[in-house]
């Protein structure tokens, strides 16, 4: 996992609609390669779309729309794109 | 499997459990990502012809089918050769395709994997295919999305760096489209290195041309592989950059209008109000279909059955001689009463493959599982556990089957053992009785009870089984694809729906009229006055046996033979246990429930040593807990092998007997 920098921020508390640049991935090395090969890559460019019941999140991921749960949505951080 | 039917070749590898394959170029593996149409590609190459079974060896299960492609006579043909090296006949089916220009293929569908990462079953299955020395020579056809290529291409990457043959089938390209993505197929090709084919397997399109670049593929020389083999995933990973080099060279996209369809409906769909209100009714949608729409069929076949059939039956046994005989009660109420309790399944379980297949297909399903993921996750189970549970309470035999919407065995599994525990309507039924007879104006409130320890029962059990056997399965977070929406087709649909209705008859048959004809034979070995197939029930091995097993009960407050030996049929079907007292007290249907609740009220006087109630109770908690039906039994063999059916019901008497002797012992210090 890359140390998060000063701007990154936890996924989820990031706005809906606000584009994003990947900057961690998950600890985890089982869920962080599902991730990978689900187009979470660090550098790569995220979007949430929407915000779900019990605090999941649907992601843009180049174009493809992905559900990550709250809870992994905590460890997860990003870089607001100008 | 039947060879005579489906097989095209010889040479075939034994499976254990229903999947063959053969060693020769013929053979056809589909792969892909999950939810990139490989699955309806299948489907539209093989029709109806298919079998489901595990993999041998392993959990995983894979769809077999065969595919016949048209070919011109004097085209040379690379499965006409490797035909001519079988020294085996072909069979009269193989006949039927081989003579024509249709050739058959066996096709085999993989489960979906996003990469050769063994981080799951399905995809470890995935990555031993290509070291299976049975499927060293067959072709592999990645399916790929063209809407989401980059994502798609990982597999094909990996695929690429084996010296395999190889075609890339590329599907959504319309979805594709319509996000402004166009694929130049040509450029795709090149910079693949294996040949590319774009196909609409859901309205039938490029087939014809999938199936001359598989052939093209079969008769060319295995391509040369691409750098080197490294399963593992990693940020620095190098197929990251071919991808974007081969996206880069083949793909141009442009600027489209605002939101997708699918972000609109999940607005409704996934929104914190309309979310839940939406998935409640679709479970109730489920809920509904598989009970009150199914049970009407059901009722009529069980009525056919037991009436017109039998009666057919025994008329024509009478004809030769052996109306009235041990013969005729072992082919009418053993046999027949078998096969036909086997078929009154048939309208539930198709309606529930139906729906499953809907769900699935339309995209809902992902969303479900997104929305009851953390309630479900304090059990330690995926949000998508919630549909086979909720559908328990409606019969647990299709709710077994439903475990199939999970992806990962070990869920599936726990799910399975979770199920029983499900109080479902044919329980409901002599909840309803019991409660009537012994609780009067209580009897709702009694009734009511035990679907909260039903619930209780489901809850508990999901935390015993996470902290002891799930520990590690736990911590896996909710991380999943949604796909777009869209409208199920009704071949697609019909078509899993009858492969998943097939397996649960092959599977269930033998069980369920086994254990039919094992009660009947109970009940007609007479211990003590009377001759075989024409002894009184109390008389019976049945009543001796129940006898026997009925002092075990007394700690519970329901030790009466009478009582015991109607658990002994509740195992065969809940439904039966009413009729089963009326059979052991020697009533008839015009006597009325008062006249049987005057029997069990003495019955349980006696065992409960006058606390009545209290032993009714623990009955009917009992009923809740122990093993529901042997057609549950036979559906969880199906999904989980014997031996975890076997814990399973063994879990599920330890934790009935347990509860039944602690609402007796607490209950008769009240009631």
């Amino acid at each position: 996992m890359n140390p998060p920098s000063c701007s990154t921020v936890p996924l989820n508390r990031v706005d809906v609609g606000q584009p994003l640049v990947v900057a961690s991935s998950p600890t985890d090395p089982v869920v962080a390669r599902r991730m990978m090969t689900l187009g979470w890559r660090v550098g790569e460019q995220v979007r949430v779309v929407r915000r779900a019941v019990g605090g999941a999140l649907v992601l843009d991921l180049d174009g493809a729309r992905i559900a990550v749960g709250g809870t992994l949505a905590r460890t997860l951080t990003v870089e607001p794109r100008a | 499997m039947s060879r005579g039917s489906t097989s095209p070749t010889c040479h075939q590898a034994p499976s254990s459990r229903g999947i063959e394959v053969s060693d020769d170029e013929s053979t056809i593996v589909l792969v892909g990502a999950p939810n990139v149409g490989k699955s309806t590609l299948f489907n539209a190459l093989t029709g109806s012809k298919v079998t489901m079974g595990n993999w041998p060896g392993t959990t995983v299960e894979v769809s077999r089918g065969v595919w016949r492609h048209h070919t011109a006579p004097s085209e040379p043909h690379a499965l006409a050769q490797a035909d001519a090296r079988c020294d085996c006949t072909p069979t009269h089916d193989d006949h039927r395709g081989a003579t024509g220009h249709d050739r058959p293929a066996a096709m085999i569908d993989f489960p979906g994997a996003y990469s050769l990462d063994s981080s799951s079953p399905d995809e470890q299955l995935t990555a031993d295919v290509l070291d299976d020395p049975a499927l060293a020579r067959a072709s592999i056809v990645v399916v790929v999305d063209a809407a989401h290529l980059a994502r798609s291409l990982y597999l094909v990457s990996e695929l690429r760096e084996h010296a395999r043959r190889m075609v890339v089938a590329v599907t959504m390209s319309d979805v594709a489209r319509q996000h402004g993505v166009d694929i130049d197929i040509h450029a795709l090709s090149d910079a693949i290195g294996a040949p590319v084919v774009e196909v609409d397997p859901r309205h039938r399109v490029g087939l014809d041309a999938l199936g001359e670049k598989i052939r093209s593929c079969q008769s060319a020389p295995v391509p040369a592989p691409r750098g080197r083999i490294d399963a593992v995933v990693d940020e620095q990973d190098e197929r990251f950059a071919w991808i974007s080099q081969v996206v880069a060279a083949s793909v141009a996209t442009r600027p489209t209008p605002g939101q997708q369809f699918s972000d609109k409906v999940d607005r409704v769909v996934l929104g914190r109000v309309t979310g839940p209100l939406i998935f409640l009714g679709v479970m109730w949608v489920v809920f509904q279909l598989t009970t009150t729409v199914a049970a009407p069929l059901q009722d009529l076949l069980a009525g056919l059955f037991a009436g017109p059939v039998s009666d057919l039956a025994s008329w024509l046994l009478g004809l030769i001689g052996l109306g009235g005989t041990w013969a005729e009660g072992l082919i009418v109420h053993g046999l027949i009463g078998g096969v036909g309790m086997l078929l009154t399944f048939i309208p539930l379980m198709t309606c529930m493959f139906l729906l499953l297949a809907l769900l699935e297909d339309s995209g809902y399903l992902a969303r479900a599982a997104v929305l009851t993921d953390r309630v479900m996750g304090v059990l330690g189970l995926p949000g998508r556990a919630f549909l086979p549970l909720v559908v328990g309470f409606g019969c647990n035999v299709p709710a077994v089957a439903a475990t199939r919407v999970l992806s990962s065995p070990r869920h599936r599994l726990m799910t399975v053992l979770l199920i029983p525990f499900t109080a479902c309507t044919a329980r409901l039924t002599v909840f309803v009785m019991l409660g009537t007879v012994f609780f009067g104006t209580w009897a709702g409130t009694a009734v009511f009870a035990m679907y909260l320890v039903s619930i209780l029962l489901v809850v508990a059990g999901g935390l015993v089984l996470r902290s002891t056997l799930w520990r590690s399965t736990l911590a896996e977070p909710l991380v999943i694809d949604l796909p777009p929406y869209q409208v199920p087709t009704w071949r697609l649909t019909w078509s899993v729906a009858w492969v998943r209705l097939q397996g649960f008859l092959r599977t269930a048959s033998g069980i369920i009229v086994a254990t039919v004809v094992v009660v009947w034979l109970l009940q007609a070995i007479p211990v003590g006055p009377g001759a075989f197939g024409h002894v009184e029930v109390q008389d019976s091995a049945y009543a001796w046996l129940a006898r026997v097993i009925a002092p075990v009960f007394a700690p519970a407050g329901f030790g009466a033979w009478q009582t015991v030996s109607a658990l002994v049929v509740g195992f065969v079907a809940k439904e039966a246990i009413i009729s089963s007292w009326g059979q052991t007290y020697g009533l008839s249907s015009s006597d009325g429930v008062t006249a049987l609740g005057d029997h069990l009220r003495v019955a349980f006087e006696a065992s409960s040593h006058g606390h009545v109630l209290a032993g009714v109770a623990a009955f009917m908690v009992f009923l809740v807990a122990y093993t529901p039906c042997v057609a549950t039994v036979s559906a969880q063999v199906r999904e989980v092998g014997w031996r975890w059916t076997g814990f399973g019901m063994l879990l599920q008497v330890c934790v009935a007997f347990v509860m039944a002797v602690l609402v007796f012992q607490v209950g008769s210090l009240i009631l």
